[in-house]
């Protein structure tokens, strides 16, 4: 292997200046990061508290075993979308260790609205099972949730993605042999009875956990039949009766520990498939990353220093370096893991886009997860490329990188655009996970592209109706395309959104991609098919 | 005297001096037996002597103190000799007598001597007949209260009322106060029946500031007697003694000398046999006789240390007949010497006895440690309990309490309290170093003893207890992250900015101390941890492994290396400075453990009630039957689930019942407070 040399002049101006900006926005992250801890607001959570209850944050702590990590994801999912939920979506999903097993935890925040469900909690919660599924994880639902926030109905009733597919996939992840294990720690009534009732294992906690199709007061309305909540659904009844719940706990940390010994008796622990070498850190300090990143979206970002920031002893074994040398390739170890890199340097042009085709084929045969570290504005465009069928070698890497059914990653550390952010494993192409840093962007265009695009065409309409703009008119034209592309691009939105699992530091990218690298080597191995290739 | 050879030696004894004596009778070629109590079936001294004969029950007084059981015992096994160690029946002339009219050597006094000694009144008497000095009192015994209260006054206070059956500090009223007089001598009057079966009080000038030295002398029994040096023994609390050392230190040699003499001269006028202590009261360049100890004394390897002589073999060698076999002129004083006695009791708590298996214990192994326990030993409620004897030998005093400071805080016990703490306080303070104490110093002291802070480092040390069990099972190197140690433990998401609660939580329950709930919070770059007590007081330390079980640990600008020893949930701390134990527990350990049952019974089949065995309101426990069920052709007790107060008793016998109909209920006891 080759160490990367790093050239950079960290007593430069530009470092310095790159550093404060980075470190601002990494300060904002943590601000936003620190809301969602938080959860409801005061009354509310002490009101959980008044009641016996652990806050659900309090109830992950305790359930992972102590030290270990919790690899949250979907954290700033919701971010301002809804009045008065704090980003998170009244959800914590996350990986954690229990008794030794990597496991997918679950939980509801009842002070954040009574823990209901709105568009973006169905979605984070589907999204958290599907990361479970795809790893095999056991599934820990806390459950502690007054069920579909009404006035959402058309973001979490009807369509696939919303709540009815949290049932869908827990029977097919059952199929599959996922465990998966509810804790009633709270009411679950109608549709969010099923969560449970669905599960291999239920623990519900007396007079505190509650599970009835139908509540006190409906059953009431519905059939006149008068009866309380304890013989309703209460967790003696279930668990003495109607043998809907298998576990009875006198409170959060019984039911818990009951959780925690479910769990030591699933079997035998998954073995990973890889022998990771010794980790080592980077030879060169990851926090450097911070000056490196441009904070002026004008002036790329030399992502040979970032890599050789983010790689075990900055070694680097790359691929084809002479050939198509706006995309770098190779291989290198993260915390001892290795993987195969896509990390951009420039454009994609024709040469680029076969030579990942043939990097990702080659990390396939070898069975070596992939990143994409996407920084690209898209694909070349004009007379030369199209000529050199730009369109079939783009249609290679993205046959050959959808197809890869190695784990595979992305990480937007700058700009992704257009057909490169899909190129570059976007989104529609599944990624086991995906995340930003705080300086990523996306979108269909960069701002000044989509107001130049669009002001030509108001140019081209103009120019038939034989009219003309003053350039102030151009301006007051573009400005708010700009504006609504500014807004759209950064990576609170994407997680807003869920379009990336979470935004994390470039400090974190290293332990947050050996956390996942890591959980991903004990799944079985998925036999990848590829698609036609266009020659 | 008779020469003879043991060949056979009865233990009448248990603990750590039943295990000493064995030592030296095995190295001496006779074959030790022990006996035992049924509570010490199991204990250390059984299993170290080897063989051992029941006596009877756990109570002394149906074990250890009965003669007949006793003697039995020694005939059984074809005894030559008993050796009654201290305490239970070694004062006892009935005992001696019985040993000696069955045949049998007793391996001290005469009964004739032990009589004597055990009345504080003939024992005086015995002194004054010798020309040794006594404390200045009334001489005889006195029993009419006002009689008492007149020679009380003619002698002026403070004075000393002593039961005339008591010993060892027993049985003594301190008279200050005209006030309290009458009180005073009824309830010393009452006591010394009670507890003494005595009448009789004796009146002593009392010495306010004096200091307890005492002589160990030895004596053939035929008028040879010698002195080995004198012990200070003047920590003392409730006039039992804590700690012991030899020689007595910063009082005159020729002083001591006379003191020796005089001890000496009192034997020879008794023609003492064997081993024995002779107390004295020293203020001021005067002293004082006390009384007689005519047995192996619990300090005595603190004489052993200075003398380098085995006086328990020196003992066994005169109840042989042997003589003493060494002139004074053999016996020699070399060093400093300190006995430490740790014990199982809490000094929060008045020094109440602390029983319980001892789960952790350990004594240090570079010094003499004379102990009758080992770790998963318990506790007796029946018994002195006493842990073991910490004995120290350097060169001078001042490195003996160094090294006893050391000792003791290498030493580790788990299960019980003790005085550990206390006794480290003790060795540390400074006027106990230039010796400006008093037999009833540590009363006046004894607020600031108990609550001397110790370890300057507790929190440090209770800091690291909870982050070394926050990363067991982790690994410095290891590559998988979700072990490894040095990056990852406690890793979070987003830790760059307030982490709030952040953090795991751990039980914490140090040896001796209360327990608690410590937070560590996330890990730092490069072993960097902030640990939050229940307060949120935070505490930044480092810890980096530097190799198994050994830690660099940098706190305030200070480097220590560490040892840890670290089983399931305890955790170990072995500083430089001492060792620290500390038992912690997930916070969901205890859930675990205890679930709240389910506390109403019902019918498990439809069937006849033949039996209600609970009554409305009795107080019952888990598992007891409640009431019995004929269903099926069997009878099914139906058992309490939880243990409580038995309400709502719903069925009566001959009463059929359905499937879950409701048999009684258990209503959960409302305190369970103890009674503070």
């Amino acid at each position: 292997m080759t160490r990367m040399k790093s050239t950079l002049d960290t007593n430069s101006d530009d470092f310095r200046a790159n550093d404060a900006a980075y470190r601002a926005k990494n300060a904002e992250l943590h601000e936003l990061r620190l809301q969602q801890r938080i959860g409801g607001p005061q009354k509310a959570r002490d009101r959980h508290i008044k009641k016996g209850k652990m806050l659900p944050r309090e109830r992950v702590e305790r359930l992972v075993d102590p030290g270990t990590p919790f690899l949250e994801l979907g954290e700033l999912a919701g971010l301002d979308k809804y009045d008065g939920v704090p980003p998170g979506a009244g959800i914590i999903t996350g990986i954690g260790m229990i008794e030794g097993r990597h496991c997918m935890i679950i939980a509801n925040d009842a002070t954040v609205k009574g823990g209901t469900y709105f568009g973006m909690t169905c979605k984070k919660h589907v999204r958290a099972q599907k990361i479970a599924w795809n790893n095999r994880l056991p599934v820990v639902t806390l459950v502690d949730s007054g069920g579909a926030f009404l006035p959402e109905q058309a973001n979490i009733f009807p369509d696939e993605g919303q709540f009815g597919s949290i049932f869908h996939q827990q029977v097919g992840m059952s199929g599959d042999g996922v465990p998966q294990i509810a804790v009633v720690m709270g009411p679950c009534t109608a549709g969010g009875a099923y969560i449970p009732a669905l599960c291999d294992e239920v623990v519900i906690v007396r007079g505190q956990g509650f599970m009835y199709l139908g509540g006190p007061e409906l059953t009431f309305a519905a059939t006149g039949e008068k009866v309380d909540a304890e013989n309703l659904g209460g967790g003696k009844m279930h668990s003495s009766v109607s043998g809907v719940t298998d576990h009875l706990a006198e409170d959060d940390a019984h039911a818990l520990a009951i959780t925690r010994e479910i769990v030591s008796h699933l079997g035998e622990l998954p073995k990973t498939r890889k022998t990771p070498a010794t980790p080592t850190p980077p030879a060169y300090p990851t926090d450097e990353i911070h000056g490196i990143v441009s904070r002026d979206i004008k002036v790329p970002t030399d992502n040979r220093e970032v890599l050789a920031r983010l790689l075990d002893d900055s070694e680097f074994h790359e691929f084809k370096p002479l050939f198509g040398d706006t995309l770098m390739t190779g291989w290198g170890r993260i915390h001892g893991h290795e993987v195969g890199i896509l990390a951009n340097t420039g454009v994609l042009f024709v040469e680029a886009a076969l030579k990942a085709t043939h990097f990702i084929s080659l990390c396939v045969q070898r069975e070596i997860p992939l990143l994409f570290l996407a920084d690209v504005n898209g694909f070349m465009v004009g007379r030369e490329v199209e000529q050199a069928g730009i369109a079939k070698a783009g249609a290679k890497m993205i046959t050959a990188m959808s197809s890869a059914r190695v784990p595979k990653f992305t990480v937007i550390t700058g700009g992704s655009y257009g057909a490169g952010y899909l190129a570059m494993l976007g989104r529609p192409f599944q990624p086991d996970a995906m995340f930003a840093w705080p300086s990523g962007r996306s979108a269909i265009m960069g701002p000044d592209q989509a107001a130049s695009v669009l002001a030509q065409v108001r140019v081209q309409i103009n120019a038939r109706e034989g009219t003309e703009w003053t350039p102030e008119e151009e301006e007051a034209f573009k400005a708010p395309i700009r504006k609504e592309y500014e807004d759209f691009q950064g990576a609170y939105n994407y997680a807003s959104n869920l379009w990336i699992d979470s935004v994390i530091e470039p400090g974190e990218t290293r332990d947050v991609m050996a956390l996942m690298l890591d959980v991903a080597s004990r799944r079985p191995k998925v036999e990848t098919k590829f698609g036609v290739f266009r020659f | 005297m008779e020469k003879t050879n043991i060949k056979t030696l009865l233990i009448a004894n248990r603990g750590e001096i039943a295990c000493r004596i064995a030592r030296t009778a095995r190295a001496m070629g006779i074959t030790p037996i022990g006996v035992h109590s049924q509570a010490d079936a199991n204990a250390r001294h059984v299993r170290e002597i080897g063989r051992s004969i029941l006596i009877g029950a756990g109570p002394a007084s149906e074990s250890y103190l009965k003669i007949d059981a006793v003697l039995d015992a020694a005939k059984k096994v074809g005894a030559d000799a008993i050796h009654p160690g201290y305490g239970f029946l070694s004062e006892n002339p009935e005992f001696a007598n019985a040993v000696e009219a069955a045949g049998m050597i007793f391996v001290g006094p005469t009964g004739e001597t032990l009589d004597r000694f055990g009345d504080k009144a003939s024992a005086k008497e015995a002194a004054i007949a010798a020309d040794v000095p006594v404390v200045s009192g009334v001489a005889g015994a006195k029993s009419d209260p006002d009689e008492i209260a007149r020679e009380v006054k003619s002698m002026g206070l403070p004075v000393l009322l002593k039961a005339v059956g008591g010993g060892g500090g027993r049985g003594q009223r301190l008279v200050e106060n005209q006030a309290t007089l009458m009180e005073d001598i009824e309830g010393a009057l009452r006591e010394a029946k009670s507890t003494f079966g005595s009448e009789g009080l004796l009146l002593e000038r009392f010495l306010p500031k004096a200091r307890h030295v005492e002589i160990q002398i030895a004596g053939d029994g035929t008028g040879d007697v010698v002195h080995l040096f004198e012990r200070d023994c003047t920590l003392q609390r409730r006039h039992q003694k804590v700690i012991e050392e030899a020689p007595a230190w910063g009082l005159p040699r020729d002083l001591l000398d006379q003191i020796a003499a005089d001890a000496v001269k009192l034997g020879k006028s008794l023609n003492y046999r064997g081993l024995g202590t002779v107390e004295f009261l020293v203020t001021g360049g005067e002293y004082f006789f006390l009384e007689v100890n005519p047995r192996l004394q619990v300090e005595h390897p603190v004489t052993e240390a200075i003398t380098g002589l085995d006086l328990v073999a020196l003992h066994l060698r005169i109840a042989a007949g042997q003589g003493l076999g060494l002139h004074q002129s053999d016996i020699t004083c070399t060093g400093h010497a300190i006995e430490a006695r740790l014990y199982a009791e809490d000094p929060a708590n008045q020094f109440a006895p602390s029983t319980g298996q001892i789960t952790h214990l350990h004594l240090p192994d570079d010094i003499r440690v004379d102990s009758g326990v080992d770790q998963g030993d318990s506790v007796s409620p029946f018994y002195d309990p006493m842990i073991a004897k910490l004995i120290v030998h350097a060169d001078d005093r001042d490195s003996a309490l160094a090294q006893l400071g050391a000792a003791l805080d290498h030493t580790s016990v788990a299960g019980v309290e003790t005085n550990r703490a206390f006794l480290a306080a003790l060795v540390r303070d400074t006027d106990f170093a230039k010796m400006q104490v008093h037999t009833r110093w540590i009363d006046t002291r004894l607020d600031a003893l108990i609550s001397a802070p110790g370890d300057a480092d507790a929190l440090l040390w209770r800091a690291l207890a909870a982050v070394l069990f926050v990363t067991r099972d982790r690994d410095e190197q290891h590559s998988n992250p979700w072990k490894n140690r040095a990056t990852f433990t406690g890793w979070r998401l987003g830790l760059g900015g307030d982490p709030g609660e952040a953090g795991q939580r751990v039980m914490l329950e140090p040896a001796g101390g209360e327990q608690i709930e410590m937070r560590v919070g996330p890990i730092g770059p490069d072993s960097q941890f902030t640990v939050y007590d229940p307060d949120e007081t935070a505490l930044h330390l480092r810890a980096a492994q530097i190799a198994p079980d050994h830690w660099q640990v940098t706190h305030a600008g200070e480097v220590r290396i560490i040892e840890t020893n670290t089983a399931g949930d305890k955790i170990e701390i072995i500083a430089p400075s001492g060792r620290h134990l500390f038992q912690a527990a997930p916070p969901l350990a205890f859930a675990a453990a205890g679930g709240a049952a389910e506390r109403t019974l019902t019918s498990p089949l439809t069937g006849l009630i033949v039996k209600v065995l609970a009554r409305e309101g009795d107080a019952i426990n888990e598992g007891d039957t409640v009431a019995i069920l004929e269903s099926m052709k069997l009878e099914i007790s139906i058992k309490a689930t939880a243990s409580g107060i038995a309400t709502n008793i719903s069925v009566s016998e001959g009463a059929m019942v359905d499937r879950g109909q409701v048999i009684a209920e258990i209503a959960a006891i409302e305190s369970e407070e103890p009674n503070e």
